[in-house]
This record gives C-alpha cells, structure tokens and sequence, in this order.
C-alpha cells in the first residue's frame, strides 16, 4: 500500500477547456479517499489522470514518493474498478481476474492461490468457470472488485463502482467494500456524485465544482463545517435552507432579519460577524432541515429564534416527514418528525436551532 | 360472453395462420427461384455434352446419363492440372482472406479509437472505395502489380487486401465503436501494451465479425474471375474460375458438361463452408449495425 501526493495537477484539453483546475492532495496510506461533486466537475478526469488514463497537463503526480506523470497505466501498480466493470467479455470470471497476473508472468498456482482467495472474499467460488454475460449486475460487480483485488496493487482506484446497481444492492455493496477496506488496509480513491456513498465510505473527502477543489475534510467536519456555500448545499439532503438576512445589532444583542420576522443569533456567531464586519450588511444564513423544530417545546424555549411561515407540502417518508414552506420569499425545508400532523396550507410556528446555524458572505461564498 | 371471446380469439388465430401459410408459400417459392440455377448446374453436370445445350432443363434419360464422365473429363482436361488451380484458388483464398482480416481489423481499431481528422479521412477512404467498380482501375492496377511484382499467387493477396479493406473496415469500425472504451482501458491497467490489448481483448471480442467479414471476403476471392486472369500470369498460375475458363477450347466449341461439372466442384467448398459459419454471420452482421 501506499501514500499519493498530487501538486498543482491540472488538466487542460486541445480546446483549451480547464477540467481540473490546480489539484492539491496528499494522500496517506490506507485512508479512503472519496472525490465527489456535480457530474462535469473533475472527479473522474482526476481519477483518470491518476490512472494514467489521461495525461496530466500541468503538475506533478507522485505515488510512494516517485513521479508517475509519464508512467504507463500497467507499471503504477495501481487497479481501477470502472462503473461498467469492463469485464472482458470472451474470458470467464476466473480468466478475468488472472488476466492481470498472466501478464505480469505470475507462477499458475500463484495465480490460482490469488484468484481463488479473492473469489472466497467476494462469494465468487461457484462462478468462476462462467462468462460476464452469465452474471447477475452485483455479481459482475463483485468480478470487477476481485480483478482489482487478485493485484494487490498499491492504490485502488473506483470510478463510481455502485451507481449501475439498484437501490438495494448499492447498500450492501456499499458495506462490503467498506468491509473490504478495513480487511485490505488498502489506499482507496472513489468518485462518485451521491453523497451518501461519500459520507458513510470516506475517510476524507474532496468536494469538487468545475475542477476546482471546494473543501477537502472528514464527512463531520464537511457536514458541519462546510467552508462555502457549494460544499454546504452538496453535502446533505435535503439540501440546507439558504436564507438572505441582514445582520442587525440591538444594544447587547445581534439578529439575523428577513422580512418582518428576526431572529437571535448566538453570541460567539455574531462576536464572528462583528469582527468581519458584516453588521448591518446582508449575508446568505444556512440551515439544515434538521435544526428546523416544529414541537411546542422547543418554540417555547426559545421564543427568540422562531418564524412563522404558510406549509405548501408535505410529504412522509415513514421514518420522518418533510415540511415545505415559503419564508421570506424562499422555499424551505424542514425535517421533522412523522407524528407532526400538519395539513398544507397552514401556517406554523418554526424554532430555529440557531447553534447550528451557517452564515455565508454573499459576494464570495464563503463561510464567515 | 367467455364463448364470443374464444370464437373472437379462434378468428384472429386462423387468421394469423393464413397469413402465415401464405408467407411460407411466397417465400418457398423464392427460395425454389434462387436454388434452381445451382440445382439445374449440378443437373447438367451428369449430363452428355449435347443434351446440356439442347434439353437442359429436362432430367438426364438413359441417354443422356453419363455418370461422372463429366467430372473426369473436366479435371483432365487440356495439359494444365486441375488440382494446380484448385491448390493456387486455395492459397489465393487462404493469404487473403488472412491478409484481410489481421490488417483490416487492426486499422478499424485504430480508426475507431484515435478519432483524428486523418483517422477520419481514412475511414472515409475505405467506405468510398466500395463504390469505385473495379473495371474503373482494372488496366492502371494489372500494369502497376506486374510493375511491383504482384503478379504471383504468394503476391496477389496484397492487391485483394486494396480491395477488400473497404467493405472490411466498414464492417469492423461499426462493431468495434460499440465496444465499450473501459474495456481496452481496463487492459491497458492490466498491462497491456496496444499490441496486448488488440490480440488478447479486442480481437477475441471480434470473433463474430471476423467470420463474417471472413465468409463474405472468401465468397468474394474464391470465386473471382476478372482480377486474377487480369494480374496473374495465366500460363504458370491459374484459379479454378481461369481454369474453368479454358475449358472453352479454341474456334468457340465448349464442352458444357465438364464445365458444369467443375462448377459444382468449385461451389462445394464455398456452401460448405457458408453452412457451418451461418449462425455466425447473421450475429455478425447485426453486431456493427446498431449501438448495443
């Protein structure tokens, strides 16, 4: 296994098109690397480049210290999972894993020692002699993962690996592959634009938006720290509710005022925003649908940070339901829990858990 | 109301029975059109050398029977052997038909991947040089492979290759865009050289193609007539079509018997070969049509 460090790594194509954009990372042996963003933003272009699929145009891509930019794809040492497994479709699933090892010129009961262990990792012991075309898509999946695996290469590379599977499958996939990675202690790099996946494998993760890296974290800290508005809108779902307020100061006391409603913002929040100097300027406020409480408890504890507001629809997800309202002239929403019964079209009381709360400089995006 | 739907149904069932009795009847008829010709030759060819051109369609009497006297007669005719032109047909056929397939096969895969302005012309090329008839550059082309020495059966293949390449690349290029890039990419990680990737991936996943475009190519080679008697030296080597050919003796007598009985000896190789690859070619030619 090994460590990665990319410098400056660029991509630039004949039109002049910039797909990735001054692309720093190291990465450390055995950490779960995940890139993630909107489709067009990078992330595979990355992969590839790493891959030695693509070359690099500008920066330097080192793998265990050595320079791989002019690195043939076969001598990296590295194994790439693609999101239509690329199985070869004339070799059986024993020949599909083998085939990088045969050429490599490994011993044949080497060869079976390997192949055979992977397929004992993956459940693939009882369809080995089968063609792709025999298997069922997790099953392709797993032959895809145990090509990667019979290598033993230094850095495992996943091009969105999950997104052809339904639903259900993804989620065990998701686990086994997790699994996988504790077992192996392997560098792992994964793209993939759902979110989920990125939160529940990553050990860090890489927001990226038009080839620029937005915010490089752990999945908490991107949750609860995210450094601009993109980062803060991409990660979670429902998306956080952005509203436009003006930082107002009454004596002792800052609120954030949308309309005729304002609300309390805590201290060590507005010490921040008075120090930047944001008061009485308009800022974008964030907050996640979760720190949104409909129960009379919470309105009543803090009577400060509640805003009244019509519900346009609700929808119940069985283990919680979404509120949509407008307020302010945005469209909101709010998780709340399912026993809440509220009809569409009423109005409602919200209590803001403004602890929780995300303010953002509206003329650069970032997180104040 | 359960009856008027079976009566409903019975209708509709016999009706669909016609129409498909009536299909069957059209088209055995226009098989029976298109297996006469063959079936008339192979007649003919147990016929006497008379009764070919006078009663040729009626079936051979006791006097016109002749058994395989047509047969001998053909394959010793004239001082030429005619196992030399069988040998020289099959190695024409053979170095072709390879020749076609490896070089043709390699060039779609580079035009397919690379995608330049160039790659594209050439691929526009080969699709253009199918409409070009040969009688166009029959005289220019049998001076230049006299020229460059392609006037052998170990040399002419290199003049089928010219012009078999068009229909070839077309057929191989459309198969090979529907196959996935990932799959050459996974090679490429898996270490293979474009050389590995082309003969241990690409072409296994060609296979079908390959005899398609294979069957059609020795259909083609094995029975052309026109560019062999054209480039070849015709007193050294001769192709069963020249060899048949020369069956035609001088002042315009022909003895039709033996020709018909080399015919059918000619045809067998081709039927044979075109039934066993069958299910192959219509896989084959479905393959490159549209994206999988």
């Amino acid at each position: 296994m090994a460590s990665l460090s990319l410098e400056h790594i660029s991509k630039i194509y004949d039109n002049g098109f910039k797909a990735v954009n001054d692309f720093n990372l190291d990465i450390e042996d055995k950490e779960f690397i995940i890139f993630v963003g909107p489709s067009g933003c990078g992330k595979s272009t990355t992969l590839r480049m790493i891959a030695g699929l693509e070359d690099i145009s500008e920066g330097t891509l080192k793998i265990d210290g050595k320079v791989m930019n002019d690195v043939e794809p076969k001598d990296r040492d590295i194994a790439m999972v693609f999101q239509n497994y690329a199985l070869y479709p004339h070799m059986t699933v024993f020949d599909n894993m083998a085939f990088a090892l045969k050429n490599k010129k490994v011993p044949k009961d080497e060869i079976d020692k390997r192949v055979n262990e992977a397929a004992k990792i993956l459940g693939l012991e009882n369809l080995l002699e089968r063609k792709p075309k025999a298997l069922s898509g997790g099953q392709r999946q797993r032959v895809a993962m145990g090509r990667a695996i019979v290598r033993d290469p230094k850095v495992f590379l996943m091009d969105e690996p999950l997104s052809n599977l339904d639903a259900k499958l993804r989620v065990q996939m998701r686990v086994e592959i997790n699994k996988l990675h504790e077992r192996l202690g392997a560098t792992i790099i994964y793209v993939t634009h759902d979110q989920t996946e990125a939160m529940t494998l990553g050990t860090r993760i890489v927001v990226m938006k038009e080839g620029v890296i937005q915010q490089i974290d752990t999945p908490q800290n991107l949750y609860n720290k995210p450094h601009n508005l993109f980062v803060a809108g991409f990660i979670g779902s429902p998306q956080m509710n952005f509203i436009d307020v003006t930082i107002e100061e009454d004596g002792e006391k800052t609120y954030a005022a949308a309309g005729n409603t304002r609300v309390l913002i805590p201290e060590d929040k507005a010490a921040v925003l008075k120090r930047e100097g944001f008061s009485g300027k308009t800022v974008t406020m964030g907050i996640r649908p979760e720190d949104l409480y409909v129960e009379e408890m919470y309105i009543e504890s803090t009577p400060e940070d509640v805003i009244e507001a019509e519900v346009s629809a609700s929808e119940l997800l069985g283990a919680e339901t979404f509120l949509y309202f407008t307020f302010a002239g945005v469209q909101l929403t709010a998780r709340v829990s399912p026993n809440t019964h509220v009809r569409t079209g009423e109005a409602i009381k919200l209590a803001l858990d403004m602890s929780k709360s995300h303010f953002f400089n509206k003329e650069n995006e970032l997180a104040i | 109301m359960a009856k008027e739907s079976k009566k409903y149904r019975s209708k509709g069932f016999s009706a669909d029975r016609k129409q498909k009795n009536a299909l069957t009847g059209f088209f055995t008829a226009i098989s029976i059109i298109y297996l006469l010709p063959i079936a008339i030759v192979i007649m003919n060819s147990f016929k006497a050398n008379g009764a070919v051109s006078t009663k040729t369609f009626a079936w051979p009497t006791a006097d016109t029977f002749v058994g395989w006297a047509n047969y001998i007669k053909g394959m010793t005719f004239g001082n030429y052997p005619f196992m030399k032109s069988v040998f020289f047909s099959f190695v024409i056929t053979v170095l072709s038909v390879a020749l076609i397939l490896l070089c043709t096969s390699m060039a779609a895969w580079y035009i397919s991947r690379v995608g330049s302005k160039l790659s594209n012309l050439v691929y526009y090329l080969c699709v253009f040089s199918m409409v070009v008839p040969f009688q166009m550059v029959m005289y220019t082309l049998s001076r230049t492979a006299d020229r460059l020495k392609l006037n052998t059966p170990w040399t002419i293949p290199i003049v089928y290759l010219g012009f078999g390449a068009g229909l070839a690349v077309f057929m191989f290029a459309g198969f090979i865009r529907s196959i996935p890039l990932e799959i050459e990419e996974a090679a490429a990680i898996d270490g293979c050289g474009p050389l590995g990737t082309f003969f241990k991936v690409v072409l296994p996943m060609l296979k079908p193609t390959l005899i398609s475009v294979g069957v059609l190519e020795i259909m083609w080679v094995w029975n052309d007539y026109l560019l062999p008697y054209l480039v070849l030296d015709t007193n050294t080597y001769m192709t069963i079509p020249i060899h048949i050919q020369y069956l035609q003796g001088s002042y315009g007598h022909t003895d039709m018997g033996a020709t018909m009985a080399l015919i059918t000896l000619s045809i067998i190789p081709v039927i044979v070969f075109y039934l066993s690859c069958q299910k192959y070619i219509i896989k084959g030619v479905a393959a490159g049509a549209v994206k999988g």
